[in-house]
């Protein structure tokens, strides 16, 4: 019975690029304001529902209303166009499959080949060969289209006011002012970005369409402004991140589209069919598939509940993820110094720009004790280097001398050399070996962190280093390829995956195998915490690991999912749906940790915003983030205290939030305790 | 004392006993006292000497004087 | 007239034929020591006395980051262990986990000392042959590192791990061949014999406990490498074993120390500058050993407990002549303000021994005597040395292993040591001892108090 509530009411709040069964709920309400629209649109959308189960669509696919929201808007429509008596429950019956049915066909065209989304097109599609049709059946024909006599109230607004919620309540075919500002009101509170950009919309559209037709009257009750409000909706914040120049691109887009709508009204208007949402469907359309081609970063990677998530997860990924897929170990023991990074000055440039040298340093910076004359003064001659990735060696070269300081070969650049071949498509390879010191061979197979061979000084090297640097083919001295660090402290501050500065002393840190084991979730497995707030002991937290459609794996509990998983050395918790304030905790006590356990380990984090703004401050910076994207950062500071507790510290300027958390582990698995803001889960052992 | 007369001293620190054969190498300060033995001086007589010609305090020269004495007793020169 | 610079009136024979390689070239032999870091050797005694210990703060530390960069880099995971029986004065101890070392302890005492120093319970490894009950049971429930020297202590931790209702991971001792003599085989159970997998298989069978680590400590002041290249490829087989019979996996191997310094051991003819490996020809071999021995991908953490290689070249025992002799033989004997109930380690060591000032003169061969009324009491047998007047100061180096817990509250009050850190400064971390410090734990039955001295 859930998912059929679910997909139904659903449907009505996609309509309005939202999400959420009550929304969908309280629209469903509005629509049956007038009831023959309401019913109209509920038989639509059920009878699409019951045909997708019928012909075997999963649950799963129809829960999130994205199928049977263009069946709804179908429904609506022909309420509103035709009598409902039998016949026309039927008609709407027939009508909603139908759409089911071009919904499920076009979304695959669309999905697959042209990777741009499906809007309302089965909609303007259905609609326009249901009011063709219609011409012919006499019997269908309603006298008007009317709607009770109170909804048509002004309520004594101006005239471009009046038109904003009409056009608001066009969008579910109820052109009132009472119920569009009850619509307004609705998206206002759900998401203000929204609100603001259907105004901006508004206020575009009918600006230029005035100007065009000289007319403010008709401009302002023209019946197809809804599109303006669709248009600048979904192009300054649903399908692109919420920024100034998302603004600005709504904008102009509905600027652009008072001539499409226009030229389409007129030329429909000869077959008797309103233009719908097609003005809508074909600018919006075409201006993302315009920046799709051109590869536009403001196009959403993922697209939130609403645009302020859009935002706030992009922005917190952004932060959260820096570094590459080519991912690295330092390929050495112990604390090394980096010498040059990418687009060094000396020799990492052009085609090679993408490379790292390592050296070691004493507490004064030198690289060498003594005069520095010969290669034994140098601390990292003939120090182990260990092997940065897994693979198999293709090329190893190891019988040239050590040049003397300062007296590099020039022939032979890259001297004793080894280049692994990553399974996953690309190769490392690692310059100026000591002569004669390669452990490995080519054709073997080694593990991160085995050694190859000693740090020596043989090539274009005019003291001992370690050179490694990522590359496509595996020939030596290929051109570089961008890569990064995983699982390093930097100075003493963890990095999950980043790349070090110059001057930098890196240290590697390996897995250590408690950490792995308390952080081993499988699947189906459950914990059981026993919560107090502030306090005072409230319900229990049941926990159970689960996985989702893309393999990621979450914490499930009564009222919300935490996704995490582990990779390259470090526990990530990535994001948390639906509303448990205790996974929310459990999130921002830890929102990541390394499994490399070292007492007063440093890291950082950002997390998103949304999950501690609140109340109108919180709506503020929602929006206000949307013009200045550095505006609200939550940064996030953890250390381990011991090798069984982490301190946690929550900031953030913009919202006023400064918070402590901690979690503890013991030797079984999952965390033995969690803290944060007022809550204390604590995990029950008894059960075992 | 008769033993003292026999030994040849040389002014780089050598002295040469002919009876036995052996030689020794003596400091500076200890040809001076050898020396002065030789001549027949009292061990006063001696710290007094050394006092008078070298950076060393009377009680110190004293002891020293009477510890060279057993030395050279030592090794049967006395 | 000026007045020459004086020596001191000495005769020595002449041998023809072999000649004494130490003794003749005065410069050779003669050692001087005027400062200790930059703080005069006179400036030390006139504030604090004599005898003195003095620690060089600088040496520690320097010598502590080079040898733990030798392992460091050539290992991705080691810790030291800084191993309190070699020196437990609580400066020292502080320095060493400043440094980054975690703290072994072999005592109930030792591990009450750190716990005091503020050392938490996980960063301390607890070994030895003797854990009482009630100091197995607190180093357990504040996590302590155990590792486990014998069956009645495997009984033992069961009973506590009974009483705290958990399981309790521990280390066991092993004793092995690392193909040196003398082959220690009291601490720990034997491997070759199979006892230390018995001992396992007790362990795994009683089910409250869980092996998570190995120990071994081949021996003390070893020179050869090799055996500790030996000893891990063992430890590491025996560990991979563990992990097939009965699920146990190693996360720590603990190749204890025994690394040598630059004492020089009688008996040993080449000086130690030529005889003892430096710390990274160990470091070499016992972890090209390790990862050789390692299966790919592992890990495990390298625990090295060393004491005497860190911290031994760091201290100086300051003393002063109180009297010279001759002895019937003629030898030059010297009577110096501490013997060995300063320095116990002298009855195996051979010390540096220095002079506080340019003596000139020729050699003789002496003898240095401690202030003990006891015959036993000698630091150095036979020695070149100038003749030395009263009040001349030896500093006797190096001595900071296990000479400041091996001291002996005997016949004489020990004396003040004194750490010279790293700005200059010369800071007292242990008093001088008086009276009370010895009769302080006495009790007098009363019916042997005198009265008026009868």
């Amino acid at each position: 019975m859930k998912p059929l509530l679910h997909a139904v009411f659903r449907s009505y709040a996609e309509v309005f690029f939202l999400q959420g069964g009550i929304v969908g709920f309280l629209l469903f309400g509005i629509t049956m304001l007038n009831p023959r629209l309401g019913l109209a649109g509920i038989v639509a959308v059920l009878a699409a529902y019951v045909f997708a189960r019928v012909i075997g669509m999963g649950k799963v696919f129809l829960e999130s209303g994205f199928y049977t929201c263009n069946p709804l808007l179908v429904g609506l429509s022909v309420g509103h166009l035709f009598q409902l008596n039998a016949l026309g429950l039927f008609f709407c019956v027939v009508a909603g499959v139908l759409t089911l049915l071009v919904t499920v066909a076009l979304a695959n065209v669309f999905t697959t080949y042209l990777r741009l989304p499906l809007l309302s097109l089965p909609f303007v599609v259905v609609s326009s060969l249901v009011y063709m049709a219609s011409l012919r059946y006499g019997n269908l024909l309603a006298a008007t289209a009317h709607q009770p006599a109170w909804l048509a109230d002004d309520l004594g607004l101006p005239l471009p006011v009046a038109g904003f919620f009409k056009a608001f309540g066009a969008l579910l075919f109820t052109p009132s002012v009472i119920v569009g500002v009850a619509l307004a009101a609705l998206i206002l509170s759900r998401s203000r970005i929204l609100f603001l950009l259907a105004a901006l919309g508004y206020l575009v559209g009918t600006t230029v369409r005035h100007w065009m037709l000289g007319s403010a009257t008709k401009a302002y009750t023209d019946p197809l402004n809804f599109n303006f409000l669709l248009i600048a909706m979904a192009v300054g914040g649903v399908f692109l991140i919420p920024s100034v120049r998302s603004y600005m691109l709504a904008a102009i887009a509905v600027a652009l589209s008072p001539i499409v709508m226009d030229a389409i009204a007129g030329f429909w208007s000869y077959y008797g069919i309103p233009a719908f949402t097609l003005p809508f469907a074909t600018v919006t359309l075409l201006a993302l598939y315009v920046l799709g081609l051109v590869g536009s970063p403001l196009i959403a990677a993922r697209i939130g509940l609403t645009p302020e998530e859009t935002l706030d997860t992009h922005l917190a990924n952004r932060l959260r993820y820096p570094g590459s897929e080519r991912t690295l170990l330092p390929p050495f023991a112990g604390a090394w110094t980096v010498w040059q990074a990418f687009d060094g000055a000396w020799t990492h440039k052009g085609a090679w720009r993408c490379a790292y040298d390592f050296v070691l340093t004493d507490k004064e910076g030198k690289t060498h004790e003594n005069s520095g004359a010969k290669l034994e003064d140098y601390f990292c001659f003939n120090k182990p280097v260990l092997a940065p990735v897994r693979g198999r060696i293709v090329a190893a070269v190891d019988d040239f001398p050590d040049s003397p300081i300062n007296d590099p070969d020039k022939v032979n650049n890259w001297g004793n050399l080894l280049v692994i071949a990553e399974p996953r498509g690309w190769h490392v390879e690692l310059s100026h070996f000591a002569a004669k010191s390669l452990r490995v061979k080519v054709g073997d197979w080694v593990e991160r962190g085995a050694v190859l061979g000693l740090c020596g000084n043989s090539g274009y090297s005019p003291q001992p280093h370690i050179h490694v640097q990522a590359q496509l083919t595996e020939t030596p001295g290929a051109a570089t390829v961008p890569f990064s660090f995983v699982s390093y402290s930097e100075d003493g501050v963890f990095h999950a995956n980043d790349l070090p500065k110059v001057g930098g002393k890196v240290e590697a840190l390996y897995p250590n195998k408690r950490l792995e084991s308390v952080t081993n979730f499988v699947l189906d497995e459950t914990y059981r915490y026993a919560v107090k707030r502030k306090g005072r002991a409230t319900d229990d937290l049941v926990l159970t690991v689960r996985m989702a459609l893309d393999g990621t794996f979450y914490f499930a509990s009564s009222a919300g999912q935490l996704y995490f998983g582990r990779f390259e050395g470090t526990y990530f918790a990535f994001r948390c749906d639906g509303s448990d304030p205790r996974l929310r905790a459990l999130f921002l006590a830890l929102p990541r940790m390394p499994l490399a356990c070292r007492d007063g380990l440093l890291w950082h984090d950002h997390v998103p915003v949304g999950l501690l703004a609140s109340g109108l401050r919180g709506a503020l910076v929602g929006v206000a983030s949307s013009v200045w994207h550095r505006l609200a950062r939550v940064r996030v500071t953890s250390r381990f205290v011991g090798e069984h507790r982490v301190e946690t510290s929550v900031k953030s300027r913009a919202l006023g939030v400064q918070q402590t958390g901690s979690v503890t582990f013991d030797r079984n698995k999952a965390f033995a305790t969690v803290t944060y803001g007022g809550w204390e889960l604590t995990r029950r052992d008894d059960a075992k | 004392m008769n033993r003292l007369s026999q030994l040849a001293l040389s002014d780089e620190g050598f002295v040469f006993d002919p009876q036995t054969g052996d030689s020794f190498q003596v400091s500076e300060t200890g040809i001076a006292v050898l020396r002065a033995l030789k001549e027949g001086r009292s061990d006063e007589d001696i710290a007094q000497q050394l006092v008078a010609h070298f950076d060393v305090a009377l009680e110190e020269a004293r002891r020293d004087c009477t510890d060279f004495r057993s030395q050279l007793k030592n090794f049967g020169l006395a | 007239m000026s007045k020459r610079p004086y020596e001191k009136p000495v005769i020595n024979k002449l041998r023809s034929g072999l000649m004494n390689k130490f003794g003749w070239s005065p410069a050779y032999a003669r050692k001087v020591r005027t400062a200790i870091d930059g703080v005069s050797v006179d400036e030390l005694c006139g504030q604090f006395g004599s005898p003195l210990f003095v620690y060089s703060e600088r040496t520690a530390r320097r010598t502590y980051r080079q040898m733990f960069n030798a392992f460091s880099t050539r290992y991705p995971n080691v810790v030291f262990g800084w191993s309190y029986k070699t020196n437990y004065l609580q400066a020292i101890c502080a320095l060493m986990h400043q440094e980054g070392a975690i703290a072994e302890v072999v005592s109930a005492m030792e591990y009450d000392k750190a716990r005091l120093l503020g050392m938490p319970g996980e960063k301390i490894i607890f070994n030895g042959p003797h854990k009482p009950m009630a100091a197995l049971e607190k180093a357990v429930s504040e996590g302590a590192v155990i590792n486990v020297d014998n069956l009645d202590e495997i009984v033992d931790l069961e009973t506590v791990a009974k009483k705290l209702n958990r399981t309790v991971h521990v280390g066991m001792r092993l004793n092995l061949d690392a193909g040196i003599y003398p082959q220690w085989s009291r601490f720990g159970f034997n491997l070759e014999s199979g006892q230390a997998l018995d001992a396992a298989k007790r362990i795994a069978r009683g089910g409250r406990l869980k092996l998570n680590g190995l120990h071994c400590h081949i021996g003390t002041f070893i020179m050869d490498p090799q055996a500790y290249a030996r000893e891990i490829t063992k430890m590491v087989k025996f560990g991979y074993e563990l992990r097939e019979a009965f699920g146990f996996d190693m996360e720590f191997y603990d190749i204890g120390g025994g690394f040598p310094s630059k004492s020089r051991l009688k008996g040993v003819y080449l000086p130690p500058e030529v005889a003892i490996p430096g710390i990274d020809e160990f470091a070499e071999a016992i972890t090209h050993a390790f990862s050789e021995a390692l299966k790919p991908g592992d890990f495990p953490k390298l625990i090295i407990e060393s004491g005497r290689a860190l911290i031994d070249e760091s201290g100086y025992l300051i003393t002063s002549i109180v009297a010279a002799k001759r002895l019937a033989d003629g030898t030059r004997a010297y009577v110096a303000d501490g013997g060995v109930n300063l320095l116990f380690t002298a009855f195996w060591y051979k010390f540096n021994v220095e002079l506080d000032r340019e003596v000139g003169g020729i050699n003789e061969t002496s003898v240095i005597y401690g202030p003990l009324c006891m015959n036993i009491d000698a630091i150095d047998e036979g020695i070149q040395l100038p003749p030395l007047k009263r009040g001349t100061r030896l500093i006797f180096s190096p001595v900071g292993a296990y000479n400041n817990t091996q001291w002996l509250q005997f016949i004489e009050y020990r004396p003040n040591v004194v750490l010279v850190t790293e700005k200059g400064e010369v800071e007292i971390i242990r008093e001088a001892e008086d009276i009370t410090d010895i009769t302080r734990r006495e009790r007098l039955p009363k019916h042997l108090e005198l009265k008026n001295g009868k």
